[in-house]
C-alpha cells in the first residue's frame, strides 16, 4: 500500500516539477516585461541580424514620474542618435547635418499595460530553464523557448536575475539558425538618470531641422458591412489589434491587423490595389519575413518575425466577408 | 492655403519629373521658404530611406536644381508614362513621412535592384538628376515597393509583442546600421 502511494507520488513528481518550472517561467517573463519599461539604466549592447556585421549601440533608459525616456546612440558608422519620450522622437543625423523631429505621437501608457496572461503561451512553446550565466557582468537566468511547431521562431533569453532586464537574446529560425541576436556588453543600473545623459552628445544647433507636419491621415469610407478576415491562422494566434492608417509611404490608406501568440506578432496590411508597386511573393529583413499577394482589387502584405511559411499562409487566407 | 496646396502639387509634379517647368515655379521654390523646405525634406528622406546619401552639400539642393532646370529644360520633357507618375508620387509621398522611425529604416533594398544596378545608378534616382533616361519603370517599381515595405516594418514594430516585451528596444532594429538591412525579393 505504502509502495503504491509512493509509486503514485513518484509518478506525479515530474509533472509537479514541470508545473513549478512553468510558474517560474511565467514569473520571469512578467518580471522581464516590467523591467523593460520600469528600469533605469545606461548600457552598451551589440546587435546583429543573420550573418550581418555587428553594430554597437549605447542605450540610456529612464523611467520616472515623467514616464519613459530613452536615448539610443549608434556607436559605429556615422553615430546617429535617437531620443524618444512619450510624445516625441528626435533623430539626429550628423552625417546629414540634419535633425528630424516627429511630434505628437499618441501618448503611450505609463506604466504600460502588459499583455494578457502568459498561460496560453504554453500550448505553442516549451520552456526550459537552463541555469544561470553571466552577461555583461550580471548573473542572468537562461531561458530557452522552443516552438512546438514550425509556424514560429524559437527564443533564447538571458534575463538579469536581480532586475529582470533582458540582457541577451537569440532568435532562432525553423532550421535552428540564428536570425537575430542582441547582447549587452555593459550595463549600469541607475536610480535616477541624470538629465545630461538623455541629451544628445552632438551639437545640432546648426543642423537643419525637419519636423513632420503633414502626415495627416486621409480618411476613406470603409465599405459598410464588410470586414477583412484572416481565415487561416497558426494555432495560438489571436487578433491583438486593428486600425486603419495612412502611411506616408502609401498612396492609399491601409488596414493593419495585428495577430500574436503572445511572443511573436504578425501584421497584415490590406489596401486597395491601385498600382503594381506591391510586393508579390516573399522577402525578408533579418528576422522579419514578409509575403505579399494581390487579390482582384486589393493587395495583402503580411509582415512578422515568424518563418516565411507563416506569413505566406496568413497573407493568402485574407478574405472580405460580410459582417 | 489653396495657393500653397497648388504649389505643393506642382512641386510634387516636378518630383514626378513630369511637369512643364516654368520660371515662375522655379522662382517660387527658391523664394518660398516652406516650399524650399519641403523640397529639401523630400530628398533628405528619400536619401535616408535608401541610405545612398550624398557625401556632402546635399541638403541645400534647391539652388542646384533650379540651375539644372535652367540648363537642361529639354531633359525634363514630359516623357514619363502614367505608371511612373504614380510610382514616383509614392516615392515622393514617403518623403512626407519625416518619421524618425521611417528615416531610421533607411535602406530597405530589394536585391533585385541591387543586383541589376550599382549604387550609383540607384543614387541617381534619389537625386532628381533630371537624367530621365536613367530611370526605368522597374527601378521605380522597386523603389516604391521598398518604401512601402519600410512603412510596413515601422508600423509592425510599433505594435509587435517584442515592443511590449522589450520596451523600446525593438527600435534597435531600425536604428542600427542601415547597411545591415536588406530586403530580398525572391518572388
Amino acid at each position: 500500500m505504502i509502495n503504491r502511494v509512493l509509486f503514485i507520488a513518484l509518478l506525479q513528481l515530474p509533472v509537479l516539477a514541470i508545473a513549478t518550472e512553468l510558474g517560474e517561467v511565467q514569473k520571469l517573463l512578467k518580471k522581464m516585461q516590467h523591467a523593460a519599461h520600469m528600469q533605469s539604466y545606461d548600457g552598451t549592447f551589440v546587435y546583429s541580424q543573420g550573418e550581418n556585421k555587428l553594430s554597437a549601440m549605447r542605450i540610456i533608459h529612464s523611467a520616472d514620474a515623467d514616464g519613459e525616456r530613452e536615448r539610443l546612440v549608434s556607436l559605429d558608422s556615422v553615430g546617429r542618435e535617437v531620443i524618444r519620450d512619450a510624445k516625441n522622437v528626435i533623430c539626429i543625423l550628423p552625417d546629414r547635418n540634419a535633425v528630424v523631429v516627429e511630434k505628437g505621437r499618441p501618448p503611450s501608457q505609463f506604466p504600460p499595460k502588459f499583455p494578457e496572461k502568459l498561460d496560453h503561451l504554453t500550448g505553442q512553446y516549451s520552456f526550459v530553464m537552463h541555469g544561470e550565466e553571466k552577461i555583461a557582468g550580471q548573473w542572468a537566468h537562461h531561458l530557452v523557448v522552443k516552438p512546438n511547431d514550425n509556424f514560429r521562431y524559437g527564443h533564447r533569453l538571458w534575463v538579469d536575475k536581480k532586475t529582470g532586464l533582458l540582457l541577451k537574446t537569440h532568435l532562432v529560425n525553423e532550421q535552428g539558425k540564428l536570425v537575430e541576436q542582441f547582447m549587452f556588453t555593459h550595463i549600469k543600473y541607475l536610480k535616477q538618470v541624470p538629465d545630461n545623459l538623455l541629451k544628445p552628445s552632438i551639437d545640432s544647433s546648426k543642423f537643419k531641422r525637419y519636423e513632420s507636419d503633414d502626415a495627416k491621415p486621409r480618411s476613406q469610407p470603409v465599405k459598410p458591412g464588410l470586414v477583412w478576415q484572416v481565415t487561416k491562422l497558426p494555432p495560438g494566434f489571436k487578433r491583438d489589434f486593428q486600425r486603419r492608417l495612412q502611411m506616408p509611404t502609401n498612396r492609399v490608406p491601409s488596414n493593419q491587423l495585428v495577430f500574436s501568440d503572445g511572443l511573436a506578432s504578425i501584421s497584415v496590411f490590406i489596401e486597395n490595389n491601385v498600382d503594381d508597386a506591391n510586393l508579390v511573393g516573399k522577402t525578408n529583413m533579418g528576422a522579419v519575413n514578409a509575403h505579399g499577394k494581390t487579390f482582384n482589387d486589393y493587395h495583402v502584405t503580411a509582415v512578422g518575425e515568424v518563418p516565411h511559411a507563416t506569413v505566406k499562409m496568413i497573407s493568402e487566407s485574407v478574405v472580405l466577408k460580410s459582417q | 492655403m489653396a495657393m500653397s496646396e497648388q504649389k505643393y502639387e506642382k512641386l510634387s509634379a516636378i518630383i514626378d519629373d513630369e511637369s512643364n517647368i516654368d520660371d515662375k515655379l522655379i522662382h517660387a521654390i527658391v523664394s518660398d521658404e516652406a516650399l524650399r523646405d519641403r523640397w529639401q525634406r523630400y530628398h533628405l528622406i528619400r536619401d535616408a530611406l535608401t541610405h545612398h546619401m550624398p557625401v556632402q552639400g546635399a541638403v541645400d539642393i534647391s539652388a542646384s536644381i533650379a540651375a539644372a532646370l535652367k540648363d537642361e529644360p529639354t531633359v525634363l520633357a514630359p516623357i514619363r508614362k502614367r505608371v511612373s507618375h504614380k510610382l514616383m508620387k509614392q516615392a515622393a509621398g514617403l518623403a512626407v513621412a519625416a518619421s524618425v522611425a521611417t528615416v531610421a529604416v533607411m535602406s530597405v533594398q530589394t536585391s533585385q535592384l541591387a543586383e541589376k544596378h550599382n549604387s550609383t545608378s540607384i543614387a541617381r534616382i534619389e537625386q532628381p538628376r533630371l537624367d530621365s533616361s536613367a530611370i526605368t519603370q522597374a527601378r521605380l517599381r522597386n523603389q516604391a515597393i521598398q518604401s512601402k515595405l519600410s512603412g510596413y516594418l515601422v508600423n509592425h514594430n510599433e505594435y509587435s509583442v517584442s515592443a511590449r516585451m522589450q520596451g523600446m528596444m525593438p527600435y534597435m532594429r531600425i536604428v542600427g546600421d542601415a547597411d545591415n538591412q536588406r530586403i530580398r525579393n525572391d518572388k
